[in-house]
């Protein structure tokens, strides 16, 4: 969790159709809807580079200024261009800091380097990048860090090796058999095991004919 | 070579290809990925084509993800053929693929690495292409 609270600043608008929505955006702003807490859904507008800053800020939880009127809230989801990849409409979902709620956050890797596996060539596949967390808002983590530099060829890391920090639950119901990462042997590591194997076997070959040339 | 096991019908129209891509327009299951910017039919040999030249890149290690398939049969009139007397034969596979589709996918490579691999892919293919990271497709 990031210490300061951001604070976005947006406009009510009429809620319209999508014709009016692309005016919003000729014009400028991003249309997007506010709701949650059983009160009624409310079309807003942001400014794009605003929206931005939250977005590339990390935070989930964050405040909205609706004409003076302040509300934590978080981004339930975005929609964005297909091409150029910018945000056409933004969701903000209402939270009370008090209730506990369900929220994505991504996986983050560390360790990938030192993993006896990846330096033996292996094909390090991440899995599954994201996992749904119960917490209280004010709790809910950037991402979940996990260490895989233990993992050799052919490990996998189950869903139930991540300990979520205190106040945090992981919402999945077959933990022990969902695999995060696995690291399987790429054909060029098993190539380059075989190639190693023989040349250890050769040796070992010379050296116990080297011996029994001594012996006799 | 990609094709399908049965069809329903031989032959079929060749249809629109207007708008974007309205599903697979982020990365999914890798890494990196290419992103077609142009509408176009692309044919299992092209298909195949960029996928040699991308595995040749990486030589090992990293895994490749085709997102598209040539379901659809594309037909063609023999050579020095007077027009009419009907449709041609079938002649190969094609898929549809509007502006905003990843195409293909690529991890566990670094990142310059995948990049010149999906650049060698996308001189294989028939529409604009551009190199898109599962990062970069957040802000």
């Amino acid at each position: 969790m990031a210490n300061e609270t951001l604070t976005l600043a947006i406009k009510p608008r009429e809620a319209g159709n999508s014709r009016d929505a692309r005016r919003l955006r000729r014009a400028g702003q991003i249309p997007g809807v506010l709701y949650g807490l059983d009160q009624d859904p409310q079309s807003v507008s942001v400014a794009p580079a605003d929206l931005r800053l939250v977005l590339i800020s990390g935070q989930a939880l964050f405040d909205v200024d609706i004409d003076g009127d302040k509300q934590p809230v978080l981004i339930k989801n975005t929609d964005r261009h297909p091409v150029r990849g910018d945000v056409t409409h933004v969701d903000f979902l209402r939270v009370d800091l008090n209730q506990p709620i369900e929220a994505i956050v991504p996986i983050e890797l560390t360790g990938v380097e030192e993993a006896p596996g990846v330096i033996n060539r292996g094909i390090l596949d991440h899995q599954l990048r994201e996992v749904t967390i119960l917490a209280l808002p004010t709790a809910i983590p950037e991402s979940l860090v996990i260490d895989i530099s233990w993992m050799d060829l052919g490990d996998t890391f189950l869903l139930n090796r991540i300990s979520p920090p205190e106040g945090v639950t992981i919402v999945s119901e077959h933990r022990d058999e969902i695999a995060v990462v696995t690291l399987t042997a790429s054909r060029g590591s098993v190539a380059a095991a075989r190639a190693e194997a023989a040349a250890e076997g050769d040796a070992e070959a010379a050296a116990d004919g080297d011996t029994a040339g001594e012996d006799a | 070579m990609l094709a399908p096991k049965r069809v329903k019908h031989r032959k079929v129209h060749r249809g629109r290809r207007a708008g974007f891509s309205r599903g697979q327009t982020t990365v999914q299951f890798g890494e990196y990925g290419i992103k077609a910017l142009d509408a176009g039919w692309i044919t299992n040999r092209q298909i195949e084509a960029a996928r040699i030249a991308m595995t040749r890149k990486i030589k090992r290690g990293g895994k490749v993800w085709i997102n598209v398939f040539p379901d659809k049969p594309y037909t063609k009139k023999p050579a020095e053929t007077r027009m009419g007397s009907g449709k041609g034969s079938p002649e190969g596979w094609v898929c549809v693929v509007k502006p905003g589709r990843v195409m293909f996918e690529l991890s566990g490579v670094p990142e310059p690495l995948a990049r010149e691999a999906m650049r060698l892919a996308g001189h294989k293919l028939p529409v604009r292409t551009k190199f898109v990271t599962r990062e970069g497709s957040d802000v």
